[in-house]
């Protein structure tokens, strides 16, 4: 929290500097364009200042209705010159100084006169802005950047234009929606791929347009923004190459290579290292390797929070090929392949301690020791079809898994009562080994219909087959100090081959509106087939041999079909009033019965079971919301809905495998279906047309559970605990969340604000040793984050991660409770255009229990210099964890129990990176 | 006054047979032709072109608030409106004061929905008729209801003589864009069209009331001629040629690719800058007063002023506001949608009336409060106690005559 303290000072400071850099600027300058032929006032031209020295940019404005610009916040004393241009006309110019004893200069009337008649041709360069239709368009030619420059860099020297430390952009105060290049997405839908890698020297110009509109007012649309590429500079390639080594044997090299033209997006990527960086897709390794240009990023981190210590190969290749190779209105055809191989060696070993609630004056308390080593295989090869024409769509999925695990694990437990005596011991050691493969494909198809109607049918597809296989061998003892003759031993080894076919069929026929009732219908049908089939053989070594352990040993099938027909009828009723509001409040009620036949063949006979669930499951949807154009958008959801769930093989009758000494799961064959009422209330406000953005929404869920499967658990004096499920009435939960979120643009600078909270209350009930226990749990967690850019040399980002839980059970009158505390301060600086340096601190405070506490911190620091022509070359200098704190803190409770401890984590490591960004727009 | 109340009206016709009667003869002996290139119009301050500006605040309170004016009419000195969005006529006083709302589903009487309005010459003096999907019903200037009576949609009641069809079938299964009635009886017929199916007309706001009673300007669709009509007869008084650029292939009207309503909406499409008719007519002396049917971009200049003296053209999308207009804009071109998409909305008794909305009004008010040295009483006082959200303001413009 101290850190909060420092960067709030170093936010006033920079305020401060903003205020005088104001101070600095006072003059103003008006005039008027007219159109010297046709005598009228030239609405929508752009009017651009520059520093007559050195022709730098210093403010455009498009001209009003009656063809004036007004310029505010301009250098006096100075001599500057003043462009005006406008599609047909010929440019024109003034040069002026404005006097500091005015601060003011009126250049009255600058005429212009259509290019095919004018006489002389009036050279003006470049207009960095001009408005052609509705779109706004930014000629890149007229910002004089670095010739390293990239995208982002552009859009940073565009007045009007505002890259938020987030990664979001707002042109005149309003966010961009989407970002595209030529009219199509690049490489995904990250935007900064798009703008941190492609140079501002391929760009033709910058368009920004509306993709929404409301009625008759344009106030309240939702912005886009084209990056259209200068002719010839639609192909190209980039990506990285880099490799890193450190102390303590750390590691670290990736290399992908990204290539397109108009119809084409190629990405390559590999990636190695032992510093717990590990993409599980290529999407993730194309994000964190783009040029960046001069602009200062807070740069992704190894993970020191993981869990595990992990050292990864990947390798993976991503395709897409659109047929059309440009954007077509309401067309769309491509096709999309990804391929993404991963090799991983993860370890891992954790000492936790739980603690237990007895009674009201009984604790036990159970400390694991684990450790675990396992080498992992994965292959994912996905392709998409995806066919557009007006309202007909179609869409084609498939993916193949193939997944491979081999590991080696052991843990010991220890366990003591309250008097902190030892009450029993354990140990298990093994290996396991496994294979798993599936295959998914799906078909969604959607079309209107009539022509230019609402209505709309669905049908959606999909089928998914797996197969798997597990041998795993468990070698466990136990010694109870408190009943000798509970003591075991076990050898014992597993085989599992299971495997089944899931098919879904999913129609809908949407918003058929008859006009006599005012009324929308949709029928919906959802029905699902789930084959299953287990076939475990499980042996103990007794006497030099395996023999097969005849309880445990078993084949189940399960079966299961899932129906949901609904019926919804829906009715909207819309206010509106031209450039003033658009009020629409709507209701729909959806009549759904949820039908679940479940059947389970198995060799036990306590096995099998037929049952078949059926449940009514409405649900009731209200939503009103208010878009005052120009000053707010408000939003109130309302839903009601009932969910049920119905109880697996697991928890009706389960096999006991004796080698979980300290948990037991007996069945309970008797148990029925819980059924979920949940209601919920949203409410979304967003502020609208003002220069700084603020947004906040609130929800608030309650429901309550009939029947929910609670737990029944008995520990006895060796703190092994058998625990059988029940039905149980009286759960309930409330769950409140909230977001707000401003920003605030400064003279140079930029800050945002967010804020979110959330709140979680539960009432549970459970039997332990036969007392009916009522546990009230309440978690909160709240988050502050403030993100601060300073042009493009400084970013800093802020961000403090607040946790409480409390846990109360009444019977026994005991309190469990403890807290996690994170500050984050990132920053990232640019020394000079080839030097960044960055650094980031977390501060970690973990208390539970009243006073006991863990604090450390993790201080990460780095120096980047860039070399050669382009900047393609790149030395990194890092050092992690300077303070060696690192420790993996788990600190959580639940119903009745609480758990503190540590995991592996990775320590202190200092590296030396060498990367090349090779890169090349256009064709020469 | 009669006046088409969507400019994008579509009509789709089925043809039958060839003519057999002959239709009436066209008098083009007064024709006169104008070359006009809408793109080198002029601009013009507000004194050049109008003698008198009044703004007109619509008075805004709970049962006077409505979207925008999708029709306005003056009947003596009281407004008519038809707000298309809130489907109510409502009726201000000539200072803007609120006085009734007639709403679809008021009364057992009333229309079951609202589509439009008209104002017909009863006995005792005018009247409105709202018209629902079948029915007129017809309301005095206070909102009282009178009676109801079988719609007619193509029916346009000139005085007590003579009444205008458009689209009429003959007897002989011709249609004629236009006819004549006295008394019932068939006088004239014009503009008799060949055999077509499924065929769509964008009409370009057919009839204008120039002069109340007598003179009417008529236009047709996919036309640039504009027709005086002196009852009973149709005379052709002006042709005008555009430029190339903005002129229909002189086939359109029969050449194959172009017939039907695919082809047709899909020519359009594609040649944005051509113009598709006339609408909004008036003279005053020399100056003709018209609106041209494009589609494209929302800065051409579609409603024009022709000197027929010195043969000069003035855009009226550029008129600049000067102290005649206390610094505030006429129409809002370049500031909302009214006046590019429909025109002038009413004339009567010298005056043109537009309208826009209250969000225009305040852009403006810095010009009103900073150039402005003289302020007008209802202007201070409308933005000192009115806001963005308030009603839409009624222009009231005299144009000049000379």
């Amino acid at each position: 929290m101290r850190f909060s303290s420092l960067y709030l000072i170093f936010l006033l400071v920079s305020t401060v500097y903003g205020q005088q850099k104001k101070i600095l600027s006072p003059g103003s300058v008006k005039g008027v364009i007219r159109d010297s032929v046709h005598n009228y006032a030239v609405r929508s031209a752009t009017a651009a200042i520059y520093k007559a020295d050195d022709h730098s940019l210093l403010s455009y404005q498009i001209t009003n209705n009656n063809g004036e610009f007004n310029f505010k916040n301009i250098p006096v004393g100075t001599s500057l010159k003043v462009e005006i241009s406008f599609v047909g006309y010929s440019g024109a110019y003034r040069v002026f100084t404005i006097s500091d004893s005015t601060n003011f200069i009126d250049l009255k009337t600058i005429k212009l006169s259509p290019a095919e008649i004018s006489l002389k041709e009036v050279v003006v360069s470049i207009p960095p802005v001009s408005m052609k239709g509705d779109t706004l368009e930014f000629h890149a030619n007229a910002f004089k950047l670095d010739s390293n420059a990239v995208v982002e860099d552009l859009l940073r020297k565009i007045p009007n234009i505002t890259l938020w430390g987030d990664g979001s952009i707002t042109v005149n105060g309003r966010e961009v929606k989407s970002l595209m290049v030529n009219g199509k997405q690049f490489f995904g839908t990250d935007g900064k791929i798009a703008t941190q890698n492609i140079p501002k020297n391929a760009v033709d110009k910058i368009q920004v347009y509306n993709v929404q509109r409301n009625g008759s007012s344009t106030a309240d649309s939702l912005l886009e923004l084209n990056i259209k590429l200068k002719k010839n500079k639609d192909r190209g390639y980039f990506g990285k190459i880099g490799t890193g080594y450190g102390s303590d044997k750390k590691y670290e090299s990736d290399a992908i290579l990204n290539s397109f033209t108009s119809k084409l997006q190629l990405s390559a990527a590999g990636a190695t290292n032992n510093i717990n960086k590990s993409a599980n897709n290529i999407g993730t390794l194309l994000s964190n390797s783009s040029f960046k240009g001069t602009g200062t990023n807070i740069v992704y981190q190894p993970d020191f929070e993981s869990s595990d210590l992990i050292e990864s190969r990947a390798v993976g290749l991503s395709g897409e090929y659109d047929f059309y190779g440009k954007a077509v209105p309401s067309q769309m055809k491509k096709i999309n392949v990804d391929y993404f191989l991963q090799k991983k060696d993860i370890e891992n070993f954790s000492d936790l301690t739980r603690a237990n609630t007895l009674s009201a004056y009984n604790l036990s308390s159970e400390k694991n020791s684990s450790s675990s080593d396992i080498n992992r295989t994965d292959h994912h090869l996905t392709s998409r079809f995806s066919y557009m024409k007006g309202t007909r769509s179609l869409t084609l999925t498939q993916s193949l898994k193939s997944s491979r695990n081999n590991g080696e694990y052991s843990n010991s437990i220890h366990t003591a009562n309250d008097q902190d005596k030892e009450t029993s011991f354990s140990t298990a050691n093994g290996n396991q080994r496994s294979t798993d493969n599936s295959f998914d494909f799906s078909a969604y198809y959607r079309n209107s219909l009539k022509r230019n109607d609402h209505a709309l049918f669905s049908a959606l597809y999909s089928v998914d087959v797996a197969d798997q296989e597990n041998e795993t061998l468990n070698i466990s003892s136990f010694v109870s100090f408190v009943d000798p003759l509970a003591n075991q031993n076990f050898n014992r080894a597993y085989s599992k081959e299971a495997g089944g076919a899931d098919q879904q069929v999913v129609m809908e026929l949407k918003d058929i509106y008859n006009k006599w009732s005012g009324l929308s219908f949709s029928l919906g049908n959802n029905l699902l087939f789930k084959n299953r089939h287990e076939d475990n053989l499980v042996q103990d070594y007794i006497n030099n041999d395996y023999i097969r352990n005849t309880y445990l040993s078993n084949r189940v099938k399960t079966r299961t079909i899932e129906e949901k027909p609904s019926l919804m009828v829906s009715k909207s009723i819309n206010k509106s009033l031209s450039n003033r509001f658009l009020k629409v409040f709507s209701i729909s009620s959806t009549i759904r019965q949820i039908v679940v036949v479940q059947n389970i063949a198995s060799e036990k006979a306590f096995q099998n079971f037929k049952n078949t669930y059926s449940r009514f499951a409405p649900e009731v949807n209200l939503e009103y919301s208010n878009k005052q154009f120009g000053l707010f958008d408000r939003t109130v959801y309302l839903k009601y809905s009932t969910d049920m769930t119905v109880p697996s093989l697991d928890q009706l009758a389960p096999l006991v495998d004796s080698t979980n000494f300290y948990y037991r799961r007996l069945g309970n064959a008797n148990l029925k279906e819980s059924i979920t009422r949940n209601l919920s209330v949203r409410f979304i406000n967003v502020k609208r047309g003002v220069k700084n953005a603020f947004d906040y929404n609130l929800g608030i869920n309650v429901g309550m559970i009939a029947d929910k499967r609670s737990d029944s658990t008995f520990i006895n004096a060796d703190n092994r605990r058998t625990v059988m499920m029940i039905n149980l009435d009286g759960s309930k939960f409330l769950n409140f969340n909230g977001e707000v979120r401003k920003s605030f643009k400064l003279t140079e600078s930029e800050i945002q604000l967010k804020m979110a909270a959330l709140l979680n209350f539960a009432r549970n009930p459970s039997y332990l040793n036969n007392t009916y226990l009522i546990s009230e749990e309440r978690n909160i967690s709240a988050d502050l984050g403030i993100n601060y850019t300073l042009k493009d040399r400084l970013a800093i980002e802020s961000k403090l991660t607040y946790y409480q839980y409390n846990s109360k059970q009444k019977a026994f009158n005991l309190i469990y409770t403890g807290e996690n505390v994170a500050s984050v301060f990132s920053s990232s600086y640019n020394l000079t255009k080839k030097i960044t340096v960055s650094s980031n601190v977390t501060f970690k405070q973990s208390r539970f229990d009243d006073n006991r506490n863990i604090n450390f911190c993790i201080w990460n620091a780095n120096a980047v210099y860039r070399f050669l022509k382009g900047h393609n070359g790149e030395v990194k200098f890092s050092a992690l964890d300077l303070l060696r704190q690192n420790s993996n803190v788990v600190n959580y409770g639940s119903e009745n129990s609480f758990t503190f401890g540590t995991q592996s984590a990775l320590k202190q490591y200092f590296m030396i990176m060498l990367s090349y960004y090779p890169r090349k727009f256009g064709k020469r | 006054m009669i006046k088409r109340n969507y400019a994008f009206a579509f009509l789709c016709i089925v043809f039958t047979l060839a003519a057999r009667s002959q239709p009436s003869i066209t008098d083009s002996s007064a024709l006169i032709v104008l070359k006009i290139d809408p793109q080198n119009s002029r601009g013009a301050t507000v004194s050049e072109v109008f003698d008198e500006v009044r703004f007109i605040p619509l008075e805004t309170k709970k049962e006077s608030i409505f979207g925008s004016i999708s029709k306005l009419d003056k009947i003596d000195s009281n407004f008519v409106i038809y707000d298309g969005e809130t489907n109510a006529i409502l009726i201000f006083t000539g200072n803007g004061n609120y006085i009734h709302k007639i709403k679809a589903g008021d009364g057992a009487s009333g229309p079951r929905s609202l589509y439009n309005f008209e104002v017909k010459k009863e006995n005792n003096g005018y009247v409105i008729a709202i018209k629902d999907e079948r029915w007129m019903f017809f309301y005095d200037q206070a909102g009282k209801f009178l009676k109801k009576a079988p719609l007619d949609w193509n029916l346009k009641v000139l005085n007590r003589e003579y009444s205008l069809r458009e689209y009429w079938l003959d007897k002989d299964s011709t249609l004629y864009e236009y006819v004549i009635f006295k008394n019932d009886h068939l006088v004239s017929k014009y503009f008799p069209r060949t055999k077509r199916k499924n065929d769509i007309f964008q009409t370009a706001n057919g009839l204008n009331q120039q002069d109340l009673e007598t003179n009417y300007f008529l236009t047709r669709a996919y036309s640039y001629d504009i027709y005086k009509l002196i009852l009973p007869s149709i005379s052709l008084v002006y042709r005008i040629i555009f430029p190339k650029a903005n002129s229909l292939p002189p086939d359109f009207l029969n050449n194959p690719t172009y017939i039907g309503r695919d082809n047709r909406t899909n020519y359009f499409n594609a040649n944005k800058e051509v113009i598709y008719g006339l609408s909004n007519v008036h003279q005053f002396g020399d100056n003709l007063f018209f609106k041209i049917g494009i589609r494209g971009e929302y800065d051409l200049t579609n409603a024009l002023i022709y000197n027929l003296k010195n043969k000069e053209s003035i855009t009226l999308n550029h008129i600049e506001p000067d102290s005649r207009s206390y610094f505030l804009p006429v129409n809002d071109a370049g500031l909302g949608f009214v006046f590019l998409h429909y025109g002038f909305h009413a004339y009567s008794k010298g005056y043109l009336y537009t309208s826009y909305s209250a969000e225009v009004m305040f852009k403006s008010k810095d010009d009103y409060m900073k150039k402005s040295s003289s302020h007008n009483e209802v202007l201070t006082k409308y933005f000192r106690t009115e806001n963005v959200r308030s009603n839409p303001v009624i222009i009231q413009l005299k144009p000049k005559v000379n």
